[in-house]
């Protein structure tokens, strides 16, 4: 269950680099809490825009939630032979397309589009209704609900994400950047995906709204153990949230861990340009001075803040 | 480079005020981070001094010259902005013409184009992609290819309207670096339009803006102490400062050696 991916290339056209080099991942549907890392253009969006096959994979094998997405295979014109049919376990032939040399079962799109949710980056700038509940609506709409069902969900998915009533009729764009993304976040879980996937979400917010919407992400999974997986340069948001950490460097995924693992290696760290949370960086030169000691490396404020009233840090 | 907006009022639409009776001076020379919460009207100082909105009432002086219709051309050629997102300012086919467009709009010579094409893309340690095309760069790379852009136009004032926003650790850290190296050898005047605090460190000056007014104006020093100010702002201190504040009222080991420390760590470096 979940998504698997096994040696997956990627590049975005014949004649360019690989974006994406033999990733492969597993990541469960319910319960994590991953942060992906890595500097500008190492493949972060591209891994999770594979993830629900808006970009197909150049070679590889994407599996989501037990539903083989894609498969390339050298000779697609022959797959409409009887052997083939078996081998793929396609019932008619709707069910699948070919582009170039990849097999591509369009039914298993929106199923799986249905359980991986994506959000992208400044996911603002896509509203477009002249209403916030009809924006909502879209998503679910589209897949299928009745105006009643979808008005139902979207105004359920808007209370989660923490919009006032009087908000829902209004234009989105009357709205501030943080409203707007909370829009725009609705828009999603109103499809009640099963993994929520966000490109950058925190970037462009100011501090406050940066808080509020990590709370909202943390709340929601605490209500619904859906896994969130989120893209971010944010050291203080992986120091403080994530469970699981996964580093991208020049296509390749070059760490998948624990967070105290990453942060524990400096000299790793610096060599993925990455760096330490600022509370982190604090508590190193304050021990450096003999000021304090610890044996975890706090990797938030209110860690830090523990640390100097001399308690330790529980795992 | 000093600018002064005097009384300045400024909406845009009926329903809501941005900018009401706004006072702002900034010297030359000077570098000011303008901090503020999402819609206080950061931007929108920025839009109007590059004369891209205009005000309802009030006047906007660029090195004592009202800036207006007719002098609006003249004003614009002092000045240079970097956007938030790189993707609504990339206007060349390649990394090259795109830096070369601002240029060729000041009737340059082919060879000092050249000449400050390559140094500058140096400097923003883009010179490799120098032919390549906006799409096949990530969205940070295409922010210092615009900041390459800005700053070959060697205007005396710089403005960048949160333009590290996309940017990775690394790539933020350069371009701080950098903004501050300019300011230094240059003598320009700069802005930095910023949700960052750590970014806003690095100025001279930090000015507050909530709801379009002034709440705070001073060092940084200053204006990171008044932490009921910025969290009213929808804004946060520095985590050191907030840690001190925090256990003010505990007692713990090394009290005053920490609290000094973390001063320390947060001004001096």
């Amino acid at each position: 269950m979940g998504i698997n991916f096994q040696r997956v290339n990627y590049k975005y056209s014949y004649n360019a680099p690989l974006t994406l080099k033999e990733v492969s991942l597993e990541i469960s549907e319910k319960n994590e809490f991953i942060c992906i890392l890595g500097h500008t253009g190492s493949g972060k969006s591209t891994l999770v825009q594979n993830m629900n096959a808006l970009l197909l994979p150049t070679s590889g094998q994407i599996t989501v939630f037990d539903k083989n997405v894609i498969k390339v295979v050298k000779h697609p014109y022959k797959l409409n032979t009887k052997k083939n049919r078996l081998k793929y376990n396609f019932i008619d032939n709707k069910k699948l397309f070919a582009r170039g040399n990849k097999v591509i079962y369009s039914s298993h799109l929106k199923d799986l589009r249905k359980h991986i949710g994506l959000v992208f980056q400044f996911p603002e700038y896509q509203l477009f209704e002249s209403t916030v509940l009809k924006d909502v609506m879209f998503g679910p709409k589209n897949f299928g609900l009745s105006d009643e069902e979808a008005r139902l969900e979207a105004k359920k998915a808007c209370t989660i994400v923490g919009l006032p009533k009087d908000v829902l009729e209004k234009s989105p764009f009357s709205l501030s950047g943080g409203q707007m993304r909370r829009v725009a976040i609705a828009g999603i879980i109103a499809l009640n995906p099963d993994v929520i996937v966000l490109d950058e979400p925190t970037v462009g917010l100011d501090p406050k709204g940066k808080d509020e919407l990590m709370s909202l992400l943390v709340n929601i999974q605490k209500e619904t153990s859906k896994t969130i997986i989120m893209i971010t340069h944010d050291m203080n948001v992986v120091g403080k949230y994530a469970k699981r950490v996964i580093v991208m460097d020049q296509g390749k995924l070059v760490f998948d861990g624990n967070k105290r693992d990453l942060f524990g290696n400096i000299e790793r760290l610096h060599k993925f340009n990455l760096d330490l949370p600022t509370s982190a960086n604090l508590a190193v030169k304050l021990k450096e001075k003999g000021l304090i000691n610890y044996t975890h490396l706090p990797l938030s404020k209110e860690e830090l803040e523990t640390v100097i009233l001399g308690g330790d840090i529980n795992e | 480079m000093k600018v002064r907006f005097n009384n300045v009022n400024f909406s845009y639409d009926e329903e809501s005020v941005v900018l009401k009776n706004f006072n702002l001076t900034i010297n030359d020379g000077e570098m000011v981070a303008i901090l503020g919460h999402n819609g206080s009207g950061k931007s929108t100082i920025a839009k109007i001094m590059m004369g891209l909105l205009e005000v309802s009432s009030g006047e906007i002086y660029i090195n004592d010259k009202l800036l207006s219709q007719e002098t609006i051309d003249e004003c614009r050629n002092h000045m240079s902005i970097i956007f938030q997102n790189p993707d609504n300012q990339f206007v060349g086919v390649t990394v090259k013409d795109d830096i070369a467009f601002g240029l060729e709009n000041k009737n340059l010579p082919r060879e000092v184009m050249e000449e400050r094409i390559h140094k500058y893309l140096k400097l923003v340690s883009m010179e490799d992609f120098i032919d390549h095309a906006p799409e096949e760069l990530s969205g940070g790379q295409k922010q210092r290819v615009a900041i390459a852009g800005a700053l070959a136009l060697e205007c005396e004032l710089m403005i960048f309207d949160e333009s590290t926003s996309m940017l990775d650790p690394k790539g933020t850290k350069e371009v701080n670096e950098m903004i501050k190296k300019i300011k230094k050898e240059n003598n320009k005047t700069i802005i930095v339009i910023t949700h960052d605090l750590e970014e806003a460190s690095y100025a001279d000056r930090i000015i507050v803006l909530n709801n379009g007014f002034v709440v705070a104006d001073g060092t940084p020093k200053e204006v990171f102490k008044n932490e009921l100010v910025l969290e009213a702002s929808g804004l946060k201190t520095m985590e050191s400062v907030s840690i001190i504040h925090n256990l003010k009222n505990k007692e713990y080991k090394n009290k005053s050696l920490i609290e000094e420390a973390l001063w320390e760590l947060t001004f001096n470096e």
